[in-house]
C-alpha cells in the first residue's frame, strides 16, 4: 500500500510531506528539495545521473537526487550543501584554493556544491584518500570549467584539515 | 607537474595576485542564484511553462498540422503555430543577434547572416525548433501537448557533407540566399574561391626545397557541454516586457526584444546574473525562442518559463572546418609560401563560418604567421542538414592551428630541424619586431617545463613496458583580444559608489560565467582606491545586471572583462578622489587643488597636519555616497599580440591503441596577469575541452536520418577528474598592451594549441598522423595496421 505521508530530515530538520497533497508520489527528491524547501544549492542539469550537479547526502552517502524519488528518502537523513558553512573543512578548502599551479576549485560554481558533498562522502569513509582514490570518487561529476586540479587539491587539503583536528 | 609562480612585471597589492575568487564562498556553499532558481520562492505567481517542437527530421516541411487536441488538453494556455500571421510577419533573424555583435549593423564583431525564420514550417536539421510552440501549466503538459499535435510531413533526403550539398539530389536549403545551391556568398569579390592572396605563391612553390601537405578536419562533432541550460522567464503585459535569463548579455538581449517585438527600449527590462560555463553557446542562434516565448506570454497573459532540455542543448556544435594546407619551405627551415583551402560544412543554418574559412586565415596572416609572405587562401562554405555550427570557445583558431602546426611539424621532420626552431623562424605578428620576443619566450619556457630534450626522432621514442611508445609535440598560437582589437565592442562603463562607511559598491556590469572578470574588477578597484585603504573585502561587486538600472554590460567573452573594465578604473578612482577633495575643501577651508587624499585622509599638501578623515567627510556632512562613473573608449594603439605555446607528452599503447596524455604544459604570455589564480584556472580548465576534443568528445550521427545518437551526457564523453592529465600552467608577462594594465585575453586561447600538440606528440610516438578528432583507440589501431601493411608492401 502506498504511504500517505513521508517524513525525512533535511539538514537536521524533520520534513513531512503528504503524498498527493504536498508532493506527487513520483516527485524526484531534487524537485522536492528545490521547489518545496527552496534549497537551490541542489542543482538541476542533465537529469540522467551523468553530471553529479544534484548530489546530496543520504545518511551520509552521496546520491543523485534527480535520480531518486522523494518517497524513497522516507525515514532517512538528507543533507544538502546548505547544511555547511565556511568553517566546514571541505567547504573552506574549496573556498580558499588559490595555490599556484592549481588554479581555483571552481569557476562558474554551478557544479561546486555537488563536488563538496561528494568529497564529504569520501572523507567520511576514508580520511586519507590517495590522489587516485579522490579522482575515482569524483569521477561521477562533470566540471565543464575543468577545475579538477583545484578540486582534487582542495579535497587533499580538506583531508589534512580533518586529520589535523583529529590529531588534536 | 611543474609549479611555476610567475614574476609580475609590476608588483601590485591585489591585481595579479594568487587569491581565491571573490565569490568562492557563495559558489562553494551553493548560495549563488542561477537562472533555474528564478521561479522559486513565489516571485512570479502564475508562471506557466513553454516548449517548442523539435523536428524529428533533418530535412522536412510541414504540409498539414492539426493542433486541436493539444489546444483542448487541460492546462494548455496558448498554442503558437508556424502559420500564425503575427509570427509570419516577423523578419528573418541571424545566429549571433544576442551575442557580441553590437547592435549597429556596420560594427559586427561576428559576421551575421539572416537565414533564420522564427518558428519555421520547414526543418533543416534534426532538433530544429520549429512548427509549433505551447505554453501550459506544467512541463509535463507542454510535452504531452506537443505530442498531441498531428503533423503531416513532406520528408526529403538528408545530406550531411559539403561535397553532397551541391549535388542534384540535395535540396536548396536557403533559396535566394546563396550564390549557388547551398554555397554561401562570402564577403568580397573574388574568383575561383581565392579570398586572399599576397606575394608570389607560384614562385615560392617552384623554388621550394621541401613541402608539406595536410588535409584535416576539425569540429562538427563536439558540444559546448554546459550544465546550466539556456532559458528565460518572460512577462509581456500592459505594453511592458520583463525578461529574466541566463543569457550572458543583458543589453543586447534587450535590443533583440526591441528589434523584433517593436516595444520601446525603456519598456523592456532584461535581468541576468550568474550563468554556468557556456563556452560560447549563447551565439548559436536558437535565441529565436525569446521571441516565441514572448508571444506565448502575451497571448496567455502569464509569465512563461522556458528552459532547454538536455537534447536541445546538444543541437549545436563547433564549426566543422576542413583545411587543405600546402607549405613551401627552404632547406634552412624558412617557410616561403603557404596555400590554404578552407572548406566549411555548415549545418542547416549559418554559424559564423566566414570567420572560420576566410577571416581567421586573413587575421592569422597578420597575427601569427606574418613572416610567411607568399599566401593564397581559398574559402568556401556549404549548408547541410547537420546541426548548426558556430561560436565555441577557441572559435576558428583551433580549427586552423590543427592542420597548420602539423604541417610545420612535417617540414621540421623532413629537414631534421627541431620544430621549435622552425616555429621561431616563421611565426610572429606583423606589428612586432622579428623574431618575436613573446613567441620565443613561451616556447623556451615550455620546452624547459616539458623536458623537450627528452624528445626523440619520430618512432624512436622510449618503449615503455614493452607496449607503449612515448612522444612529444608542440604547437603555438597568438593570444587574442588585446584592447585594440575590441573597438567594435564599443565603450565600456564602470561606476564606483563609495558609501558613507567607506565600503564600496562596484558596478562593473557583466554576467559572471566563471571567466572571473568580477574578481579582476574587484582587485583593480581595490588597487585604484588604495588612497582609501580599501581592500577587496570592502568591495561589493553587484552580481545582477538589470537593464533598468542604467549601465551597459560588457559580455564576458575570453576573460576580456578582466582587463577592459579595470582599464577604466584609474579614471573612476580619480573622480572619487576629486570629489573627496571637493568635499574636504569645504571642511578644511581650502581649495580642492591644495588638497590630496591618502591613507583615507584628505589633507593639505603643503601642511599634512591639516586633514580630515575620509570617514568624517562622509559621515559628518550628509552621508551622501560618492558616485563616480566612467564611460571609456578603448585605447586603439596597435600593440601587436602576445603568444602562447602548448606542449604535450603522450604514451600510445600500440596493443590497445589507447593514448595517455602524460603531461600538458601551456605557457601563455598575457601581458598583465589580472588574477593569477583565475588565470591559471582558465589555463587548466581549458584542457577539459582541449584534451577532451582531442581524445574523447565525439557527436555521432545516424548517417541515414541525420540524428545525433549520443545527445546526452552519458554517451557524449567529457573528461572527469579521473581522466584529467597532469597539466602545468605557466603565465608570462613579456608583451604589453597599451593601457595601464596592457593585458590580453586568455580564456579562448588557452586551449587553442592543445589538440595540435597532442596530435604532433602522437605522431612523434608512433609515426602516424590523424586527419580528424578525436583520436580514438580504434583509429590508432587502424592506422598502425595500415602503416604495417604499407611497410610490408614496401619491403616486398
Amino acid at each position: 500500500m502506498e504511504k500517505e505521508k513521508i517524513c525525512f530530515t533535511v539538514n537536521g530538520e524533520d520534513q513531512v510531506f503528504e503524498i498527493g497533497r504536498d508532493i506527487e508520489s513520483d516527485a524526484r527528491l531534487s524537485t522536492v528539495l528545490r521547489e518545496k524547501l527552496g534549497l537551490t544549492g541542489v542543482r538541476i542539469s542533465c537529469e540522467q545521473g551523468a553530471c553529479g550537479a544534484c548530489t546530496v547526502l543520504l545518511d551520509g552517502k552521496s546520491v543523485l537526487s534527480c535520480m531518486m524519488f522523494a518517497v524513497d528518502a522516507d525515514g532517512r537523513e538528507v543533507t544538502t550543501i546548505e547544511a555547511f558553512g565556511e568553517s566546514d573543512p571541505v567547504a573552506s578548502s574549496f573556498i580558499e584554493m588559490a595555490e599556484p599551479g592549481y588554479g581555483t576549485a571552481m569557476q562558474c560554481g554551478f557544479c561546486t556544491p555537488g563536488f563538496v558533498l561528494e568529497a564529504h562522502a569520501l572523507l567520511s569513509e576514508n580520511a586519507s584518500p590517495a590522489k587516485d582514490e579522490i579522482k575515482e570518487a569524483l569521477s561521477g561529476h562533470i566540471c565543464r570549467c575543468g577545475c579538477y586540479h583545484g578540486i582534487i587539491r582542495a579535497v587533499e587539503n580538506a583531508a589534512e584539515k580533518i586529520r589535523e583536528v583529529e590529531r588534536r | 607537474m611543474t609549479k611555476t609562480v610567475y614574476e609580475p612585471r609590476v608588483k601590485r597589492n591585489y591585481v595579479g595576485a594568487y587569491r581565491p575568487k571573490i565569490d568562492a564562498r557563495e559558489k562553494t556553499l551553493g548560495k549563488v542564484r542561477f537562472f533555474q532558481d528564478v521561479t522559486l520562492g513565489g516571485m512570479f505567481p502564475n508562471t506557466i511553462y513553454g516548449g517548442i517542437l523539435q523536428s524529428p527530421y533533418a530535412n522536412a516541411t510541414i504540409v498539414g498540422m492539426d493542433t486541436s487536441d493539444a489546444e483542448a488538453l487541460p492546462g494548455v494556455r496558448a498554442v503558437l503555430r508556424y502559420d500564425d500571421p503575427e509570427i509570419r510577419a516577423l523578419k528573418l533573424t541571424t545566429h549571433a543577434w544576442t551575442d557580441t555583435a553590437v547592435t549597429p549593423f556596420h560594427r559586427d564583431t561576428i559576421p551575421r547572416f539572416f537565414d533564420r525564420v522564427f518558428l519555421p514550417g520547414s526543418a533543416k536539421h534534426v532538433g530544429d525548433q520549429m512548427g509549433v510552440a505551447v505554453a501550459a501549466d506544467s512541463p509535463d503538459i507542454v510535452h504531452e501537448a506537443l505530442k498531441l499535435v498531428k503533423i503531416e510531413w513532406d520528408v526529403h533526403p538528408v545530406f550531411l557533407e559539403a561535397e553532397d550539398a551541391v549535388s542534384a539530389k540535395a535540396d536548396d536549403l536557403h533559396p535566394g540566399l546563396c550564390e549557388e545551391k547551398n554555397k554561401i556568398k562570402l564577403h568580397g569579390d573574388f574568383q575561383d574561391d581565392v579570398s586572399f592572396e599576397t606575394g608570389d605563391i607560384e614562385k615560392a612553390k617552384s623554388e621550394a626545397d621541401v613541402t608539406a601537405h595536410t588535409d584535416m578536419v576539425y569540429g562538427g562533432n563536439v558540444s559546448h557541454g554546459t550544465l546550466d541550460f539556456r532559458g528565460l522567464l518572460i512577462k509581456w503585459d500592459s505594453g511592458r516586457i520583463d525578461c529574466w535569463t541566463n543569457h550572458y548579455y543583458t543589453d543586447q538581449t534587450r535590443m533583440y526584444l526591441h528589434e523584433y517585438l517593436d516595444v520601446p527600449i525603456n519598456r523592456i527590462r532584461v535581468v541576468n546574473g550568474h550563468c554556468g560555463a557556456h563556452m560560447g553557446k549563447w551565439n548559436m542562434g536558437e535565441d529565436g525562442y525569446y521571441i516565441i516565448m514572448a508571444f506565448l506570454a502575451k497571448r496567455s497573459g502569464r509569465p512563461v518559463y522556458y528552459r532547454m532540455d538536455v537534447h536541445e542543448e546538444f543541437h549545436d556544435t563547433r564549426n566543422l572546418t576542413r583545411f587543405v594546407i600546402d607549405l613551401y619551405a627552404k632547406n634552412d627551415g624558412a617557410i616561403t609560401g603557404m596555400e590554404i583551402e578552407g572548406i566549411g560544412t555548415m549545418g542547416g543554418y549559418y554559424g559564423p563560418m566566414e570567420y572560420n574559412v576566410q577571416f581567421i586565415v586573413e587575421e592569422s596572416a597578420e597575427r601569427i604567421f606574418a613572416p610567411i609572405k607568399n599566401l593564397r587562401v581559398r574559402s568556401k562554405a556549404y549548408f547541410t542538414n547537420r546541426v548548426p555550427g558556430g561560436v565555441m570557445r577557441g572559435i576558428g583558431n583551433l580549427q586552423l592551428c590543427w592542420p597548420l602546426l602539423q604541417a610545420v611539424d612535417i617540414i621540421a621532420e623532413k629537414l631534421g630541424i627541431d620544430p621549435i626552431d622552425v616555429i621561431k623562424k616563421n611565426f610572429g605578428d606583423m606589428w612586432s619586431p622579428y623574431p618575436n620576443e613573446s613567441l620565443a619566450a613561451v616556447l623556451d619556457k615550455g620546452a624547459e617545463l616539458i623536458g623537450w630534450d627528452r624528445r626523440r626522432k619520430t618512432g624512436e621514442g622510449e618503449l615503455i613496458d614493452g607496449r607503449s611508445k612515448r612522444g612529444f609535440g608542440v604547437a603555438v598560437w597568438n593570444q587574442w583580444h588585446a584592447e585594440w582589437q575590441e573597438n567594435a565592442r564599443g565603450r565600456i562603463e564602470v561606476a564606483f559608489r563609495v558609501n558613507p562607511d567607506l565600503s564600496v559598491t562596484l558596478i562593473s556590469p557583466t554576467c559572471e560565467t566563471g571567466a572571473g572578470g568580477n574578481s579582476a574588477c574587484v582587485f583593480a578597484c581595490a588597487d585604484n582606491l588604495s588612497f582609501l585603504n580599501i581592500t577587496p573585502e570592502d568591495i561589493h561587486w553587484v552580481p545582477v545586471n538589470d537593464s533598468d538600472l542604467g549601465l551597459k554590460d560588457c559580455p564576458p567573452t575570453d576573460s576580456i572583462v578582466s582587463f577592459l573594465m579595470p582599464e577604466a578604473m584609474p579614471e573612476c578612482a580619480a573622480k572619487v578622489k576629486d570629489e573627496f577633495k571637493r568635499r574636504g575643501a569645504l571642511m578644511l577651508d581650502a581649495e580642492p587643488d591644495e588638497l590630496d587624499v591618502d591613507d583615507a585622509k584628505v589633507f593639505v599638501k603643503s601642511d599634512p597636519s591639516r586633514f580630515v578623515t575620509c570617514w568624517s567627510v562622509m559621515m559628518d556632512v550628509d552621508c551622501v555616497p560618492i558616485y563616480a562613473h566612467v564611460v571609456r573608449s578603448n585605447n586603439k594603439t596597435v600593440t601587436g599580440l602576445p603568444c602562447g605555446a602548448w606542449f604535450a607528452e603522450v604514451e600510445v599503447d600500440i596493443e590497445t591503441g589507447e593514448i595517455e596524455v602524460k603531461h600538458v604544459v601551456l605557457v601563455n604570455d598575457v601581458g598583465q596577469v589580472m588574477h593569477a589564480s583565475g588565470a591559471e584556472s582558465q589555463q587548466l580548465g581549458a584542457q577539459e575541452l582541449g584534451v577532451g576534443e582531442a581524445l574523447t568528445e565525439d557527436l555521432q550521427y545516424d548517417r541515414r536520418t541525420g540524428a545525433i545518437l549520443n545527445r546526452n551526457y552519458l554517451d557524449y564523453k567529457m573528461l572527469t577528474a579521473a581522466d584529467f592529465p597532469e597539466i602545468s600552467p605557466c603565465l608570462m608577462e613579456v608583451w604589453k598592451g597599451a593601457g595601464k594594465y596592457g593585458a590580453a585575453g586568455l580564456a579562448e586561447a588557452a586551449l587553442t594549441g592543445t589538440p595540435t600538440a597532442i596530435g604532433n606528440a602522437v605522431h612523434n610516438a608512433i609515426g602516424v598522423r590523424f586527419d580528424s578528432l578525436p583520436i580514438t583507440p580504434k583509429k590508432v589501431l587502424d592506422a598502425l595496421e595500415k602503416k604495417e601493411r604499407q611497410s610490408g608492401k614496401e619491403e616486398r
